[in-house]
């Protein structure tokens, strides 16, 4: 029963933190994770079945250190993604309906950047999705912006804010 | 005066370093530390006693075994370790505040600096650099020049952020020719003016160009600019710089660092920093945590 001055379907902010993965099923929830360099942020949503889930992975490839791996999947992005599918279709969704956005990959100035960590990570999420046959079908990635990424639960929409402005995707 | 002049001159009214800070740092520089003289002038305050012998029982900073004393903690974990939680707890809370001028909100200044002196220790470690004993305090003070642009001085940022854009200028160019001067080099007056050394101050001065350091001064210079530039990699407490900053490859060059180690770090650094900040969050700042900053 509703109590008197209760708030309904308020919008529930779930943080998704470095090397994180959260999912949702309840359209109250904006997923969010701040802060994406180098590193890299998939969104994953079916909206049939109305689920969502959001990863922020740091790495490309756990064979750097297996041990971390294990403890902390999200950190790399071949753990991290195959986790992240696991999981939801754990959870009922189907991957004929997931829609895929990827937002960050950035990397400081210059031609010769030495680590290329951002352009590894999503040259490995990109691999790993086509070999799941998840095609991405927005991104907004490189460049040298920090970026903050939404998933809205209420209806899938996926925004990228950079700079003081926020987009949809 | 330039508006640079006038920046500088506003380095006077950021708090000096607490008188422990300056004291232990002498004492670092001492051929025969007198032990019992150290860990009295500590426990002369109980907040400051509380904090470090709590720092001392973290995974990061600490021994295996449980520390009960402020001398035990000095004997097993040495008196750089002991200086570097006094400095941490010192430049919290100028540090752990929202900075206007670089859209960072209360903990992404203090998060990106404990992030890079972690970092910058953990690959003089790998890389057993010479300069590893200042690399910790180096990391952690590479950008106090933006306190004093962003807090101080209130520095109007769109000016800075348009010409980045425009002219497709790294950030610390963009501030060199709106202010005449950019937050490397303020943070190194600053560091001067907190009789910090000078090796320190020089790394931090050429922490985004790291080739122009001196010979004696470049391989610390070069640790804090690729320790700087992997945690806004990863994304340790950026602000409105985001990745604007020149990799020098000439740096990681230097050091032989790749991209394998780079990484690994990378993987600590995170488990380090969700420790140390943790940790941080329980140790008292402000009135009662022992590390009064003097007006100057």
């Amino acid at each position: 029963m509703e109590r008197p001055g209760q708030v309904l379907r308020a919008r529930r902010s779930i943080c998704v933190d470095i090397s994180d993965m959260k999912m949702s099923r309840n359209r109250e929830d904006v997923l969010v994770t701040y802060s994406l360099g180098s590193c890299v942020g998939l969104t994953l949503y079916d909206p049939l079945a109305g689920i969502g889930a959001m990863i922020h992975c740091m790495l490309p490839m756990s064979k750097i250190d297996p041990e971390k791996a294990r403890l902390k999947p999200s950190m790399f992005v071949d753990t991290g993604v195959a986790a992240m599918l696991h999981e939801m279709y754990q959870a009922g969704a189907q991957r004929q309906n997931l829609i895929a956005k990827v937002a960050g990959a950035g990397s400081p100035l210059g031609k010769e950047e030495t680590f290329r960590i951002g352009q590894r990570n999503y040259t490995i999420l990109r691999k790993f999705l086509w070999k799941n046959n998840i095609l991405i079908a927005k991104e907004d990635v490189g460049g040298s912006k920090a970026r903050t990424l939404y998933l809205h639960m209420a209806d899938g929409r996926t925004t990228v804010k950079s700079e003081g402005q926020e987009v949809e995707l | 005066m330039s508006e640079r002049e006038a920046i500088l001159a506003r380095i006077q009214t950021v708090p000096s370093l607490p008188s422990v800070v300056i004291k232990l740092r002498q004492y670092l520089n001492e051929p025969d530390v007198n032990f019992d003289a150290l860990a009295r002038m500590i426990e002369y305050d109980p907040g400051l006693t509380a904090n470090v012998l709590q720092l001392s029982n973290s995974a990061y900073f600490g021994w295996s075994k449980s520390i009960r004393t402020v001398k035990e903690a000095i004997v097993r974990l040495g008196t750089n370790r002991i200086f570097q939680m006094v400095l941490c707890m010192s430049v919290a809370p100028l540090v752990r505040k929202p900075i206007k001028g670089y859209d960072m909100d209360s903990e992404s200044l203090w998060r990106h600096s404990i992030a890079t002196a972690i970092c910058a220790e953990l690959v003089a470690a790998q890389l057993e650099l010479n300069c590893r004993g200042e690399a910790f305090t180096a990391g952690l003070l590479h950008d106090m020049g933006k306190i004093v642009l962003g807090t101080f001085v209130e520095v109007d940022d769109e000016p800075i952020k348009e010409i980045m854009r425009m002219d497709r200028l790294a950030f610390n160019e963009a501030e060199q020719m709106v202010l005449g001067i950019d937050h490397a080099e303020v943070a190194a007056a600053l560091l001067t003016s907190w009789n910090l050394p000078d090796d320190v101050a020089e790394a931090v001065r050429w922490h985004h160009q790291p080739s122009n350091a001196s010979e004696g001064c470049r391989e610390l210079a070069d640790l804090v600019h690729v320790a700087d530039i992997l945690c806004l990699d990863f994304g340790f407490g950026g602000g409105a710089d985001g990745l604007s900053y020149r990799l020098d490859r000439a740096a990681s060059e230097r050091l032989g660092l790749g991209v394998g180690v780079a990484e690994k770090v990378g993987a600590e650094v995170l488990t380090a920093v969700n420790e140390l900040d943790t940790m941080f969050q329980t140790v008292r700042e402000g009135e009662g945590n022992g590390v009064q900053h003097s007006a100057r």
